[in-house]
Order: C-alpha cells, then structure tokens, then sequence
C-alpha cells in the first residue's frame, strides 16, 4: 500500500525543501549554531520522487534508495542528504543526525553514502530547545537587497540587487512598490557610495557597470550597450551580448524579416 | 529475508553500539536474500542492547 506522509511539511527555507517538524526545527537549531543556512541537496521526498529514487536504483544499483511503499526515511521527512553535513559530523550527531547506509564491500560493512543523514529524536541533545524564529530563515523573496546608494552630494539612488543581476530604478518604475515586493520586510539598506563595490562583487557583478553623471545614477546595459538611468546590468545578458548574432543567409528569411520590419 | 546470510553481526552490532553510532543502519547486502529482492535490509539492537533485529526494507 502506498505510503502517504501525515505529518507537518515544513519549508526549511532557501530552496532546501522541506522536512517533518520535529527534522526541520533541528536544521533551523543547526543553522542557528552555524550561522548560515546548512546546505541540503535533499530533503522530504513524495512517492513520486522516491520511487524515481528507487527505480533507478534497481536499474544501476546506485545510489541506494529504499522502495517507497517502505518507505524511506526521506518520505516520512526525516532525511537530509548534505556535503556541508560531513565536514561537521560531531554537530550532526549531537543534534540527533546520523548516516545509515552501508554496503558489504570487500568483507567490510562499509559506510557507502556519506552524504545522507536520518534524524533520531531520541538522541537528539537539544530536542527540546526552541527552533530558531522562522523570521530568521531567509526567505526566496529575500534573495534580493532594495538599495538607497547615497552618493557624496547627499543625494539617494534606488535599485535592487540580485546573484548577477542589477537594476536602478526610476520614478516611473514605482520603486517603493518593487521594494515591497522583493523585500519580506519592506526595508530598503542603506549604501555609502564608495560601498557599493564591495557589494556588487559579493553578488557576482562587474564593477563596471555603473556611474554617476549630471547628478544622475546610471547603469550599463550590456544587450544595447546604453548608459542610462532605469537600466538593468546583468551576468546572462552580459554573456548574452558576447555571443555572435545567427547571420540569417536564407533569402526566404530575409524576406521574411523585411515583410516584419515593414509591418512595424 | 534470513539473518544468518548476512556476513559479519559482530561488526553490526559494534557499529550500532559504538557511542557515536547510527540508531539504525541499511544495508545492501546485494542479492536476494531479502524477502522483496531488492537487496536491501535495515537492522537495529533490541531493546537488550546487543541483540540485532534485521527488517526488511
């Protein structure tokens, strides 16, 4: 008979999945302790996902994965497979965590998937300390900061910055309502011009991709190489624009492309 | 499934008992010795603490 979960799925935040209550407030107890948001590949898994899981197993033997009428302990919410997890084993195990997969290898009970973990209640020390607030995880919609740049005359420029991605704003762009959007608290972060650097590297961007003319913000739009107030820079369209256009040599396309361009 | 095909219990049992091991372990033991023959058993100690209790899985 199928198994079908009956707990409490529980987002873990960042694009991690989710896990069972008493699993996940012990990854947000783990991240608390870290001071970053433990990395996880995977988590919870349906049926589905298990069952992908486990006919590949009996296709290629490997990785391990149980049969999900089982089930595995990933369905029921209480697996993490995680790299960062294997650096720090001795705070995994004191926060009830532990890996369980071995194979008979060459006459020896072998440790074989060193990546996946199973949460004990029982032996799990800080059972009963409070989960850190969830106001603490990051949220998806967190993955962007709203700037306020101020540049040395006093004056304040808005735009938001994303993993490879910046945007100034205009007026007509509605920045407060943007802000509101991307930010779980509304806030905008204040940034000292001679910051912004720092900043913009530490989210993936180039350096060069802005200045300050006629008391103006401007942005480097790499697609249309235009200077300019409003503009969005960012690492797709900067390779984007390094790539060589299609040169259209079809004389039916070409002809194509002017009836269009006559019709603009 | 039949407990006795599967190799060395003395090494389990010091896996499961040693202070920083797992409360449960699964194993692919690699045939058909399972009842469902995908290969894969878990085992755990008895409440007595030494003696192995093999699941299918």
């Amino acid at each position: 008979m199928a198994f079908t979960f009956s707990g409490e799925m529980v987002d873990l935040g960042g694009g991690r999945g989710w896990l069972d209550r008493p699993a996940a407030d012990s990854v947000f107890r783990i991240d608390r302790q870290l001071g970053h948001l433990l990395q996880i590949t995977d988590a919870g898994r349906t049926w589905g996902q298990q069952n992908v899981e486990f006919q590949t197993y009996l296709r290629v033997g490997y990785p391990i994965a149980l049969d999900p009428d089982t089930p595995s302990i990933h369905q029921r919410g209480a697996a993490v497979d995680s790299n960062e997890a294997q650096r720090i084993l001795a705070i995994m195990a004191d926060h009830g965590w532990y890996r369980t997969v071995y194979r008979w290898v060459n006459g020896v009970w072998t440790l074989v998937e060193e990546w996946h973990f199973e949460h004990s209640p029982e032996r799990d020390n800080h059972i009963n300390d409070p989960a850190a607030p969830a106001a603490q995880i990051p949220s998806e919609e967190d993955d962007m900061l709203a700037l306020r740049i101020k540049d040395g005359a006093g004056r304040s420029h808005l735009a938001a910055l994303g993993v490879g991605v910046f945007r100034h704003f205009i007026e007509g762009d509605n920045p407060e309502w943007v802000k509101n959007v991307i930010r779980s608290d509304d806030a905008w972060v204040d940034v000292p011009l001679p910051q912004l650097p720092a900043l913009l590297r530490t989210y993936g961007c180039d350096l060069q991709i802005w200045d300050v003319r006629d008391s103006a913000f401007v942005v480097l739009d790499p697609l249309d190489n235009t200077v300019r107030s409003g503009n969005m820079w960012s690492a797709a369209n900067a390779a984007r624009a390094k790539l060589t256009p299609i040169q259209v040599n079809s004389a039916e396309t070409l002809a194509y492309v002017k009836e269009l361009a006559g019709k603009a | 499934m039949h407990a006795s095909r599967i190799p060395d219990h003395a090494a389990l049992r010091s896996i499961l008992q040693a202070p920083d091991g797992p409360p449960r372990m699964i194993l692919d033991i690699g045939g058909s010795a399972d009842l469902d023959g995908d290969g894969l058993v878990t085992v755990h100690l008895a409440d007595d603490g030494d003696t192995l209790i093999f699941e299918d899985a």
